[in-house]
């Protein structure tokens, strides 16, 4: 991976030592360009919203179920169970996610046994392979989403949470943990994420326990 | 508190919070401070960030790729159930049905074949049997309009409240008409040219509709469900509010087949 260049807070911090700086910059991610501001009692553009956070929330359930159906399933029956419920923008997508996930663990088992038949091409071909992807095999998505499938379900959440650009504050309401021990249970989930890729199946099952 | 935080290293929780941008400034503060003088918290911070750079690409792998994703988004309208066996699953199919159909015929063409005495036999002799009543093949009865086919339709009981009824393959001049009845059942009844061409499947709390044409069709939800909903070619257009049926943007942007809430 290339380290990223940016040498923040130098400024903040005029008493460090320039070659020392660490590099603390918060990762970038992905968050949806917030909504354009809804006066109250305005009715809720469900189109609009739909469009915005459809997206985001049918990557996170892509990688939760590792089948595009099940994902574009889960997401519209979520965004179907949101109608009529007047939530703020940012209410709505952190609602959405946790219905979502509600969802998933309810057909869980259904899906997995899904996963299990379609194991022979878990990778859902499509007519825009990206240049890099090409040499990408089947292989590693499978071995990807067999990592992942690793960690307790509450991890896999609020990693993949934390990856859709939740605030902690979010993530532990949704996962129901403590705020305070968001930090700590993100570094260890991916931590064991990449341990499990890393040391291959036995090793990855070693670095759980 | 700061000096003191200075002396003592930072816990893995308060350097992921680093990375993630979720420490308050003056904590923040404070741990930058610290990784400052402390190469060992220095040390395990870039450790972390490569470790959290790195479950970010794995997990990136297995997205679908962007223009799918958002094609996906775009054209769920045109999505209908036939294009699940997309892509390789059906050139495959193709091919199948193409090699099938070449042996076939290459097979007819062999003198001896079983293929041929299949075809001597079973295809051949007809005319022979159907000499006699010869007289007049009635006016074609291929393009007969049918006189209006029976009503055709299905109806379930909500799943704990919720009853979903979607339309896939819907033709843009098909009328759907919602409405809320009485009773604890959800029902559909295709009429018209709808009705033969339409075909119905069931499963908890949902009904799909599949290939209705021209013609019309009634969804009918029960006042008493707690949530309904009417999805046609994989947009929403009616949605249950409070005790009525609402009609959704899909619906009043036109363009698709004609959606209407009845009384």
């Amino acid at each position: 991976m290339c380290p990223r260049r940016t040498h923040l807070s130098a400024a903040a911090n005029p008493g460090r030592d320039g070659a020392k700086a660490v590099q603390s910059s918060p990762t970038p991610r992905a968050r949806p360009t917030p909504a354009p501001q809804v006066g109250p009692g305005q009715p809720v553009d469900y189109d609009a919203l739909f469009r915005r956070l459809y997206p985001s929330l049918f990557r996170y359930l892509h990688r939760l179920t590792g089948d595009t159906d099940a994902a574009d399933d889960i997401a519209q029956e979520s965004f179907v169970r949101l109608l009529g419920r007047e939530l703020p923008d940012e209410e709505a997508r952190l609602w959405l996610f946790t219905v979502a996930t509600n969802l998933f663990r309810d057909r869980a088992r259904t899906y997995k046994r899904r996963e299990r038949l379609l194991a022979v091409r878990p990778w859902t071909p499509t007519p825009f392979p990206r240049p890099d992807e090409a040499a990408e095999t089947a292989d590693s998505v499978a071995r990807v989403r067999e990592c992942l499938s690793r960690l307790a379900p509450r991890d896999q959440q609020m990693l993949l949470m934390r990856e859709e650009g939740f605030r902690y504050d979010e993530i532990a309401n949704a996962a129901g943990v403590a705020p305070g021990s968001v930090g700590t249970l993100l570094a260890r989930a991916a931590r064991r994420f990449v341990a499990a890729w890393d040391h291959g199946d036995e090793d990855g099952e070693q670095a759980l326990g | 508190m700061e000096t003191k935080t200075v002396n003592r290293h930072l816990g893995e929780g308060t350097l992921q919070a680093l990375l993630d941008g979720e420490l308050a400034p003056p904590d923040r503060a404070a741990a930058e401070a610290h990784l400052g003088a402390c190469p060992a918290c220095a040390a395990e911070l870039r450790e972390m960030r490569t470790v959290n750079e790195r479950a970010a690409g794995l997990l990136a792998r297995t997205d679908v790729p962007a223009p799918v994703a958002q094609a996906q988004m775009a054209m769920r309208a045109r999505r209908m159930r036939p294009a699940r066996f997309g892509g390789m699953r059906q050139a495959l199919l193709r091919a199948a049905v193409l090699v099938m159909g070449v042996a076939g015929v290459a097979a007819a063409a062999v003198p001896g074949s079983p293929v041929r005495e299949w075809i001597a036999e079973t295809i051949l002799p007809r005319p022979k049997q159907a000499a006699a009543p010869t007289l007049r093949p009635a006016p074609a009865p291929a393009p007969a309009p049918a006189p209006e086919a029976a009503p055709a339709g299905v109806s379930i009981r909500p799943e704990k409240g919720s009853v979903r009824v979607v339309l896939t393959g819907a033709s843009p001049r098909l009328e759907i008409v919602a409405r809320l009845v009485d009773g604890d059942r959800a029902g559909v009844v295709a009429r018209g040219p709808a009705a033969a061409g339409a075909r119905f499947r069931t499963s908890p709390g949902r009904i799909e509709v599949l290939g209705a044409r021209d013609g019309s069709v009634e969804v009918q939800l029960p006042r008493g469900a707690d949530r309904a909903s009417v999805e046609v070619n994989g947009r929403v257009y009616v949605a249950k509010q409070g005790e009525s049926l609402v009609l959704l943007p899909p619906a009043t942007a036109g363009g698709g087949p004609s959606v209407r809430v009845g009384g």
